[in-house]
């Protein structure tokens, strides 16, 4: 059976400001129940909202940093539904005027290619409270409003997405770009950043292409759950397909939940019935224009976005367009390589380690480069013996994983253990004399004319040295003797 | 207590009700009565009319601490307090929020809702020394043009107590006519003080949608509503205007800034210069003649005060009440969604599970009329309705706004009854809900374009029916209003 | 134009649900009504004006305020305890 899998994302991201969007109620993670609620946020009668500032402006930073364009003017609306933890019976939200609309990001595809994510819109709006179902034996359930009022980013991808890794790296990318520009810290655990997934397949048989219904997957509180929830829900179609052979136009969308202890997603709601929101603009808000001048000036602030970086490192530094999205998977991986490679002549052999030995040894390990012993100065200065010639490239390999364990400086290790470079043409010289006269052979290969010989005898001078031999100098005195 | 005392406070009493805030604040500042007197003569009228059997019912509550209020007052004022209305007695309609004290909107639903926090106006009137006396009667959440539908049972018209006193402000306006109170806060969201005003032969002003903060009102039709007031004289009008709008309130993103805090006494003005419009659709052969002949002698005034007058044709007037009873309901319905039971207000007992207790707690809580503009308004936003109706509506109101912005640049004022009849009998529409919303025809336009408003008291029927004539202007321009008003009150009044 | 249907589902929106004759009563007083608002069709809608509109810089500028105190929010709640509302259980897996 072949089949192609379609995912789009919506993502909720609570927006770091001081006060909440609507009231002047502290902007803060949990607290005493009902600590941190007014008039405004509780929807008591009488009561209006007036907006944030700070939420208009965090709003335009992520649409930039996201390449949408920002609306000239833009507008709130009412979304009507009936929930306890929605005060007002109804949310303030954007329904056809969004601040934000087409941007897109680019992701590692799960075959090795740049997967481009479309994002058709951004809007703000307001979260709602938290539901409470105390274990108390009565059927009641607890209502605490501090979550109400604070300012989120709903933001909406096309359903450009082919593998469930690929939906969890989308996420982690926007994470990273909203933490880079400093509108949210997008922490899932706290739920300042939320993920709902639609997910279904294009079968392909008998030459004809079927779409499989879509199925809206909630709950899904990490990285790891984006992942193993969506890889359930795709076994789980492709054996629902096999068996009924259920298509879109029929069935339609369902809501189904992911339940992370089960590792199983279970259906929440059949057949979406058509909820009826009665959107209408906000008559309590006046709409926001906003101008080019301020749209320019929070542009200054997008500073070193992933794909500015990756733009930067494949037009300057000559690296790879795969190694340019590798460095820049998590900002702190950049701003390492960066730090790392201020100054130096040749960037791209700088990316060449971190990307083969610092990846190697962070996976191996399972940590992030921000945890890691060697801090970017430190890294630095290995690569500096390496150019000084004090140590070869493989041996700078073993310093680095013996700089990562021990936290010890690079020359510190390579005095230790007595790993400087031979330097000294008559040490290397002498080495060179005794590889000769015990490899006959290979000496008169290399007379002949069969130039690999030569390998294989260098080879041998760095095993007489311990891999210590200066290899240009070890080299040059070879070529010289076999004349 | 003997009984020539009690003979001379009634007499006193008698010669305080008549008196206007302004006439008060004058004798108070002479030291020529004293705030606890006031209060002491409104609590003795209510108390009388209490005792009445049909009492105007304008009062939901007259507050048991009014008299300690004016005490206070009266304290300030021997230590050299000077606010503008220290002592000063006002009603307030119970839809204005004053903190510590019930708001219920005329509603079941909000039974033993005591106020968190006061309006911005409140905040105000209180800083300028104001003495609350009660909770003014209304329709339920201000939906109704005749005061009948309150959970207090109806107001009745002072003029004639088989009449309704209009609504929905109506407890507003019954109080000041009947001289329970003498100036009185109402809120008009589509005519629901001018209504009341013209029912019951007082000065009413609904100003420009943004001259008052709505912050504390609760929200009936956002897009409309706007805190009124009802008074006895032009001048009354005036004072609590400059205290009430000063400034732009930063908790309401719809209030403007108007400097009508900064406007001096009013000034009789001659109306030469002044072009004032007459729309024909409002003046047409719907409208009750006594009423129509009200008005002409009204016209004739001001065409012997100096002013042109014409008539000229807006023919979208006539969709206005159309317009009205969507956009309003429509609003209203979101509004009143936040009634559930959940966090406050009254919640409907031996509800079995939430869908329930928010169906028992709305069914039980509110009533007839609030429910069908829930409806109406849940109607006109509905998905595949909302297009045809409440957007169409959006897009005619627009419209409305272009004509009206071309009127007002060729006329200073629009002049029109303030109600196409006198005032209606207890009982007559109540049971014709759109016969009912007819009776706004010529005051929802003000709400629709967001433009000032008065109605004053222009003549009496032949059976001594108040007949209120309804001055309109552009946004903003109240002063232009009330100056008109008040060359015509000084000719008229007494 | 108001069939049964269309009234279950605008009390179902509106959260109310009325007595049988309530029912009927209203659903002939609103046909009554929507046929009124049918004079709208003599209008031409015109759009509606974005140009009453603010700018960020006018907003509010975000500092945060103290919270209403308990004693406050109890006072109002129907049924508060350990410093929350309660309500009759809600039934629905999907919470957040
Ligand atoms: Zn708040």
């Amino acid at each position: 059976m072949k089949y192609e899998v379609v995912i789009g994302c919506e993502v909720h991201v609570q927006l770091q400001t001081r006060s909440k969007a609507f009231c002047r109620c502290p902007n803060t993670f949990g607290g005493e129940p009902n600590s941190r609620v007014c008039p405004v946020c509780m929807g008591l009668p009488g009561s209006l909202p007036v907006t944030n500032s700070a939420m208009i402006e965090a709003a335009i930073l992520a649409g930039l940093a996201l390449d949408c364009d920002i609306a000239g003017v833009t507008k709130f609306d009412r979304k009507h539904y009936v929930y306890p933890d929605l005060p007002k019976g109804y949310q303030i939200s954007q329904f056809d005027m969004p601040i934000c609309t087409g941007g897109h990001i680019d992701i590692p595809a799960s075959d090795g290619s740049l997967r481009r994510v479309r994002i058709i819109r951004v809007h703000m709006e307001e979260d709602a409270g938290k539901n409470i179902h105390p274990d108390d034996g009565r059927s009641v359930s607890y209502l605490d409003y501090n979550r109400c009022g604070t300012p989120l980013l709903e933001i909406v991808s096309e359903p450009d997405l082919r593998a469930p890794q690929e939906a969890s790296a989308y996420v982690q990318a926007i994470r990273e770009i909203l933490r880079a520009v400093g509108v949210s810290d997008c922490n899932m655990e706290e739920g300042s950043l939320r993920c709902d997934a639609n997910i279904n397949l294009w079968v392909y048989e008998d030459g004809k292409k079927y779409a499989t219904p879509i199925a809206e997957i909630k709950n899904m509180n990490s990285f790891r759950s984006i992942r193993n929830a969506l890889e359930y829900e795709v076994k789980r179609q492709v054996r629902e397909w096999e068996q009924s052979r259920l298509l879109l136009e029929v069935a339609g969308k369902t809501t189904r939940g992911y339940l992370e202890a089960k590792g199983i997603t279970v259906l929440q709601r059949a057949k979406e019935e058509a909820s009826d929101y009665r959107y209408f603009p906000e008559p309590d808000l006046k709409p926001i224009s906003i101008s080019r001048e301020m749209i320019d000036a929070l542009k200054a602030r997008v500073g070193a976005l992933p794909a500015e970086r990756r733009r930067r490192y494949i037009g300057e530094y000559g690296i790879t367009e795969q190694d340019a999205l590798n460095l820049t998977s998590s900002a702190a991986m950049a701003d390492f390589f960066e730090a790392a490679a201020a100054g130096h002549p040749e960037p791209k052999r700088i990316s060449n380690f971190i990307l083969a030995e610092v990846k190697k040894y962070l996976n191996q390990r399972s940590i992030g480069v921000d945890e890691l012993a060697v801090d970017a100065r430190a890294f630095r200065r290995l690569i500096d013996l390496v150019d000084a010639g004090k140590i070869s490239g493989k041996i700078a390999k073993e310093v680095f994983v013996d700089m990562a364990d021990t936290g010890k400086d690079a020359l510190a290790i390579i005095e230790e253990k007595g790993l400087i470079q031979i330097d000294n043409s008559d040490a290397i010289a002498q080495a060179v004399d005794e590889v000769i006269v015990e490899n006959p052979d290979s000496a008169a290969d290399y007379k002949n004319g069969k130039e690999k010989a030569i390998g294989f005898l260098m080879g041998q001078v760095m095993k007489k040295t311990k891999g210590k031999a200066n290899p240009a100098m070890a080299i040059q005195l070879l070529r010289a003797k076999l004349k | 207590m003997s009984f020539p005392v009690f003979w001379i406070s009634m007499m006193n009493d008698r010669r305080l009700n008549g008196l206007t805030l302004s006439e008060m604040r004058r004798a108070l500042q002479a030291g020529e009565v004293s705030s606890v007197e006031l209060v002491e003569a409104f609590r003795n009228a209510w108390e009388e009319d209490s005792s009445n059997e049909k009492p105007v019912n304008g009062y939901v509550e007259f507050f048991a601490d009014a008299a300690q209020q004016a005490r206070k007052a009266d304290e300030a004022r021997a230590a050299g307090g000077h606010g503008k209305l220290l002592g000063l007695p006002i009603a307030v309609k119970d839809n204005i929020q004053i903190a510590g004290r019930l708001t219920t909107c005329a509603s079941n639903i909000l039974q033993g809702y005591r106020a968190p926090y006061s309006a911005t106006v409140i905040e105000r009137l209180e800083a300028a020394g104001a003495v609350f006396l009660g909770r003014a009667n209304m329709d339920e959440f201000a939906m109704g043009s005749s005061c009948e539908y309150s959970c207090y049972g109806a107001v009745r018209n002072p003029h004639d107590r088989d009449r309704t006193a209009g609504g929905s402000s109506g407890g507003s306006a019954a109080l000041v006519a009947a001289k329970q109170a003498p100036f009185a806060l109402g809120s008009d969201t589509g005519g629901s003080v001018r209504l009341p005003a013209s029912f019951c032969g007082v000065y009413g002003l609904k100003p420009s949608y943004g001259t008052l903060s709505r912050y504390g009102l609760v929200a009936f039709g956002s897009s409309l509503d706007q805190i009124g007031f009802l008074a006895r004289s032009v001048e009354d009008l005036q004072l609590v205007l400059s205290v009430a709008a000063a400034g732009v309130d930063p908790r309401d993103q719809t209030s403007e800034k108007t400097g009508f805090e900064n406007a001096g006494p009013l000034r009789a003005r001659s109306l030469s210069g002044l072009t004032i419009g007459i729309p024909g659709q409002l003046v047409s052969e719907a409208v009750d003649p006594q009423v129509l002949q009200v008005f002409d002698e009204f016209r004739r005034w001001l065409e012997s005060a100096g002013a042109k007058t014409r008539v000229i044709s807006i023919p979208v007037l006539d969709a206005c009440v159309a317009m009205y009873y969507i956009i309003a309901p429509a609003e209203a319905s979101s509004n009143l969604s936040r009634f559930d039971g959940v966090k406050y207000g009254r919640r409907a007992a031996g509800a079995e599970n939430l869908d329930a207790m928010y169906e028992k707690t709305r069914e039980e809580g509110f009533g007839p009329e609030v429910k069908r503009r829930i409806l109406i308004g849940n109607y006109v936003l509905s998905s595949g309705y909302y297009d045809a109706y409440y957007k169409k509506a959006q897009g005619v109101r627009a419209l409305l706004q272009q004509r009206m912005d071309a009127v007002f640049e060729e006329v200073d004022l629009l002049a029109s009854p303030t109600s196409p009849t006198p005032p209606f009998r207890l009982g007559e529409k109540v049971d014709d809900p759109l016969a009912m919303y007819l009776t706004d025809i010529c005051t929802t336009p003000a709400n629709l374009t967001k433009s000032p408003a008065l109605s004053l008291p222009g003549g009496r029927t032949s059976d001594g029916l108040p007949v209120g004539v309804q001055l309109t202007g552009r946004r903003f321009c109240e002063m232009t209003l009330l100056e008109t008003a008040y060359s015509w009150e000084r000719e008229h009044a007494g | 134009m108001i069939d049964k249907q269309t009234m279950r589902n605008l009390q179902k929106l509106s959260r109310l649900k009325l007595e049988p004759d309530e029912e009927q009563s209203l659903a002939s007083q609103l046909e009554n009504i929507l046929s009124y608002f049918e004079v709208l069709g003599g209008y031409d809608a015109v759009d509606t004006d974005l140009k009453a509109s603010v700018t960020p810089e006018d907003l509010r500028r975000d500092d945060s305020a103290p919270a209403f105190n308990r004693e406050v929010l109890e006072s109002l709640a129907v049924e508060f305890q350990d410093g929350h509302f309660v309500v009759p259980r809600i039934l629905d897996i999907d919470d957040e």
